[in-house]
């Protein structure tokens, strides 16, 4: 005879205990090959609001998962090879319980080893399990009658006697009463996890490579891929680690300007005459006032110090990459997971929260000051030598 | 340019992040409509158009970069007609941070739902696990509310540079704000304060960060800052 002052025990009874992870031998249709590497596996605790109590035990038999449905195999996790499926445990139950007139407060109320209060998850550090408090007022809350169940007899019938009093059934000896399935779909979402912690090795790289911009040039910075991943289970945490790539990217048009421009490669090429080489002075001279010195380009470039402008914001972005990481890093240290699958959804994220941050800490006006800045002298060297060579006129300058 | 003054797209849109090109903001746009400017700006440069109902598209992008840009331009548009899809992410919290700033802000701009309150919550965020945090103190500056100055003011000594240059991008916003109170005691906002911290970090963008902006300034408080603190050669 069952009756619902049995629905938190039994629920606190089939739960395994957070540091045994093992599949119980009732548990036959959880595959765990190799068991060290199922990772995904490792969902601690169980669906308990799916879990049925029957009224009789004899019933009581396990079934395969999902109503008779072959358990899906889950696809290989980035350690690959295991497999591993997804089984819904059911738990022949049987239990006794003396008759007598007992309050329903006093039956719901926990004692002994399976009081709420008492220390049961030990696994997480204080303070990083989730859900922690959120367990603790659910089963608290489970522990209190509500008025339907208050008003109820423990068959369900209209036998009871005064409210919040469950009468013994005075007849039906010997006689099994069914009562519908009892479940608790809050405890359903509640999962055991456990904290993340990241620890990357930030990997920076410039190359010159990628589509040819619309301007003079561009700077690519905002990728990122997590490689050599190791996702270690550990008690009461995953430890994770990897190289955190960050490849940098610079390119800049070829020959001619995005308006036409004339590449000038030094004061001796042979794009200048003696009647565009002021042109050129003027096009390259940096203009101090706009941006730290960004020169006018009107009809002539320089593609050799756009790509050093390019470098100067390279070396730029690259040097927010380690704190961008640090960032995300610490982001994903405030996580908790309950399988390796969830630690590799929270890794998916780290790329582009790595852009928002590179991108938050981009300056305003303080990067193209600085690279305008750091090529002026350059530019005012090539301007310089143009003229220097043109005014030479006949006699040395250019044709 | 579009006819309208519009920036038109002239590629294909960006898909990847590898492929992201972000246009470094011009001289001469002003501090309070540079984030606008270059919200948009962004998205014209990686293909997307920015007409109304494409930015309400983009609120549902894959990429937070570009959600983000996309409201706050719907903000800046006065798009009321995208309140919904804003309060939407906004108030998603499986959605990066960064772009529900954007959203709630775009809301008050909008004058509609409860964007001050999501800037609140998300200020109580860590700023050292995302931006999010002192972007949404320096968007409620920017609505006249100093709460999210003692974020901004400590991040200015984060051992994270990044953390450093996010916080001092704030700061322009707390200037007209500058010896209100920002808590319930009587801790005042001290912008200029607030700059000499970052002035003295040995970040040469933070620094230079802060030095832009009271160049931009130009008040006598700003000018007094600037001769105190020389750049630097980089």
């Amino acid at each position: 005879m069952h009756t619902f002052a049995e629905k938190p025990k039994a629920a606190f009874q089939a739960a395994p205990a957070a540091q045994d992870r093992t599949p119980t031998p009732q548990a036959g249709t959880a595959d765990f090959e190799p068991p060290a590497q199922a990772l995904s596996a490792r969902r601690i605790g169980h669906a308990f609001g799916q879990m049925r109590v029957y009224a009789d035990a004899a019933a009581a038999v396990r079934e395969p998962a999902a109503e008779g449905a072959p358990p899906e195999a889950a696809p290989p996790t980035a350690q690959g090879g295991h497999r591993t499926r997804t089984a819904v445990e059911r738990y022949p139950f049987r239990a006794s319980i003396p008759r007598g007139p007992r309050t329903a407060a006093s039956l719901l109320a926990p004692t002994g080893p399976l009081a709420l209060a008492a220390p049961s998850r030990s696994d997480s550090p204080p303070g990083e399990e989730h859900g922690g408090e959120a367990h603790r007022a659910l089963f608290e809350r489970l522990g209190t009658v509500p008025p339907s169940a208050a008003g109820s007899s423990a068959s369900g019938s209209s036998a009871a006697g005064p409210a919040g009093t469950l009468a013994p059934a005075a007849d039906g000896l010997g006689a099994p009463i069914s009562v519908p399935d009892i479940e608790a779909p809050e405890l359903a979402k509640i999962e055991k996890t456990d904290a993340v912690k990241g620890a990357f090795t930030y990997s920076g790289s410039i190359t010159k490579d990628g589509a040819a911009p619309d301007g003079f040039g561009v700077t690519r910075s905002f990728s990122a891929k997590l490689s050599a991943v190791t996702i270690t289970p550990n008690a009461g945490t995953f430890d994770i680690a990897a190289t955190f790539e960050h490849p940098i990217t610079y390119q800049v048009r070829s020959g001619t300007g995005p308006g036409g421009q004339v590449d000038i490669a030094s004061a001796t090429d042979g794009d200048l005459t003696k009647t565009n080489y002021l042109t050129a002075v003027t096009a390259l001279t940096p203009n101090m006032s706009d941006l730290n010195g960004r020169p006018p380009r009107s009809g002539f470039w320089a593609e050799d110090l756009t790509l050093k402008h390019e470098l100067v914001h390279a070396n730029d972005d690259k040097g927010n990459g380690p704190g961008a990481m640090a960032t995300v890093t610490t982001w994903l240290n405030g996580k908790t997971a309950a399988t390796a699958a969830d630690v590799t959804t929270l890794l998916g994220a780290l790329p582009g929260r790595f852009a928002s941050a590179l991108l938050a800490a981009l300056s305003t006006e303080d990067g193209e000051k600085h690279a305008y800045g750091d090529g002026a002298p350059s530019y005012t060297a090539r301007a310089n030598a143009i003229k220097a060579k043109g005014d030479k006129g006949a006699a040395g300058g250019y044709p | 340019m579009s006819a309208a003054g519009t920036p038109t797209p002239t590629g294909p849109p960006t898909r990847t992040l590898a492929d992201l090109v972000v246009p470094r903001r011009p001289a001469g746009v002003p501090l309070a409509d540079g984030d606008d400017h270059d919200a948009r700006a962004l998205l014209t440069v990686n293909g997307y158009a920015t007409g109304r109902d494409a930015l309400a598209g983009l609120l549902g992008s894959s990429l937070a970069v570009f959600q983000a840009a996309a409201a706050r331009l719907l903000g800046a548009e006065n798009a009321r007609g995208a309140a919904d899809a804003l309060a939407r992410l906004a108030h998603d919290e499986a959605a990066e941070e960064t772009a529900r700033v954007q959203a709630a802000f775009a809301l008050t701009r909008l004058g509609v739902g409860d964007g001050a309150d999501v800037l609140a919550r998300l200020l109580a965020l860590s700023p050292e696990a995302s931006p999010a945090p002192l972007q949404a103190a320096g968007a409620l500056a920017r609505l006249g509310d100093p709460r999210g100055f003692e974020a901004v003011r400590s991040a200015l000594g984060s051992a994270n540079p990044v953390t450093a240059v996010v916080a001092c991008k704030q700061l322009y916003a707390f200037v007209p704000l500058d010896g209100l109170a920002h808590d319930s005691g009587t801790a005042r906002v001290d912008a200029f304060g607030a700059y000499a911290r970052a002035l003295a970090r040995p970040e040469p963008n933070v620094a230079g960060e802060a030095r832009a902006q009271l160049d931009a300034l130009g008040t006598p408080p700003a000018r007094a800052l600037l001769a105190a603190h020389p750049a630097p050669a980089r």
